[in-house]
């Protein structure tokens, strides 16, 4: 009888354990303390995926090969234009053969993700969505024009404008979906995709 | 002593449950492709698409507005990011100024595909084609998109979550 009162207590303690910590994970709300501070951090997050700001990386192939231990296992990529959909490995296989042409990145180049929001998060706390508005920049020549033969993966463009430091030119502008999936106690990246939006100036 | 063990494992256990039910499954194998059916009915119901039209605007809205999450937002073909309750408000007014469709205008999803998952939220994509009919009720293609469409099972039921709708040229 004793063991019978022992077990339904175990099995008690369990519910209301699993159902508070499913509990508190969901409490989140947009815009208090823990939505504003998962923000934060899926913000740094983002500029490491990105290798921007304090992740820096000045060969390419470093990048690379960060992302590739930073993705996680099934994450995937849409944008526009021909690469459309691509898997974790078409994505490395891609940026791996850019990085052999081009190698060198000069600070700033590349996706800038400005005006990052979290939208919604699921899973008791460890899946997360999020939209911020990414700017891509290129360096420019010495006719002070975007330097389309020392980069991949920018279509050339007629339409750009140079960015605050005048050392860059932003050419296209997207809003990118960013998608956070937390693993052992670490936010990675699941999934990003982009939807084009005119250029701002 | 042994009490405090398996109190210890029951925690444990009740707390990472939930995380990984259906974590394992594979793409491929039975349980990825039945789910990858289901969503692809969800995501139909979703778009009030094939046996889900709805020959008024109006209840196609109001059925989504009732089937998406409550966390739902969608990036339209211009990058504009729309929550939930804007969404609802913009469909409900070109609901309000065209009342009626045509069987087989709008979104038209296909080549659904489950990318993802994790937990309780499912990842696909599909390529959306849509149409508009003209004057005389001839329905013609208007433009396609890839889209990422996500998915969260909540209380037992796939629900849409989120898409993220990049345009394709033609």
């Amino acid at each position: 009888m004793i063991k019978i009162r022992l077990v339904c207590l175990l099995l008690l303690s369990g519910m209301l354990l699993g159902s508070a910590s499913l509990a508190s994970a969901q409490e989140m709300k947009k815009g208090d303390k823990a939505w504003t501070e998962l923000e934060a951090t899926l913000r740094d997050a983002n500029q490491k995926w990105l290798c921007q700001g304090k992740y820096y990386q000045p060969k390419r192939i470093d990048c690379v090969h960060q992302r590739a231990a930073y993705w996680d296992d099934q994450f995937f990529e849409m944008n526009p234009g021909a690469s459309g959909t691509q898997t974790k490995a078409q994505m490395v296989e891609g940026q791996t053969a850019g990085a052999k042409t081009y190698a060198d990145v000069a600070p700033g180049e590349g996706p800038n993700p400005t005006e990052f929001t979290l939208m919604a998060v699921y899973n008791h706390g460890t899946f997360a969505m999020a939209v911020d508005h990414t700017l891509f920049k290129i360096r420019v020549n010495a006719q002070g024009k975007p330097d389309f033969e020392h980069v991949t993966a920018y279509v050339p463009t007629d339409k750009w404008y140079l960015d605050d430091s005048g050392k860059l030119a932003v050419v296209r502008e997207v809003t990118y979906a960013r998608v956070f999936v937390k693993k052992n106690g670490e936010w990675r990246p699941a999934v990003g995709a982009s939807s084009p939006r005119a250029l701002s100036k | 002593m042994k009490y405090i063990w398996a109190l210890l494992f029951v925690m444990l256990f009740s707390s990472a449950a939930p995380t990984f039910a259906q974590e394992g499954m594979k793409p491929g194998d039975k349980n990825w492709v039945a789910l990858e059916k289901q969503l692809d009915d969800v995501n139909n119901q979703w778009l009030c698409a094939g046996k889900y039209y709805k020959p008024k605007m109006q209840d196609c809205v109001n059925f989504r507005a009732s089937y998406w999450s409550d966390q739902f937002f969608e990036v339209g073909r211009t990058g504009m990011t729309q929550t939930k309750e804007q969404m609802v408000a913009s469909q409900t007014a070109a609901a309000t100024k065209n009342p009626n469709v045509v069987r087989g205008t709008g979104p038209n999803p296909q080549d659904f595909k489950l990318m993802s998952v994790y937990g309780d939220i499912a990842l696909a994509t599909d390529l959306t084609i849509f149409k508009t009919a003209d004057a005389n009720g001839q329905v013609s293609e208007s433009g396609r998109a890839n889209v990422l469409r996500m998915f969260v099972k909540e209380n037992g039921k796939w629900r849409p979550a989120g898409a993220v709708l990049i345009p394709v040229e033609k």
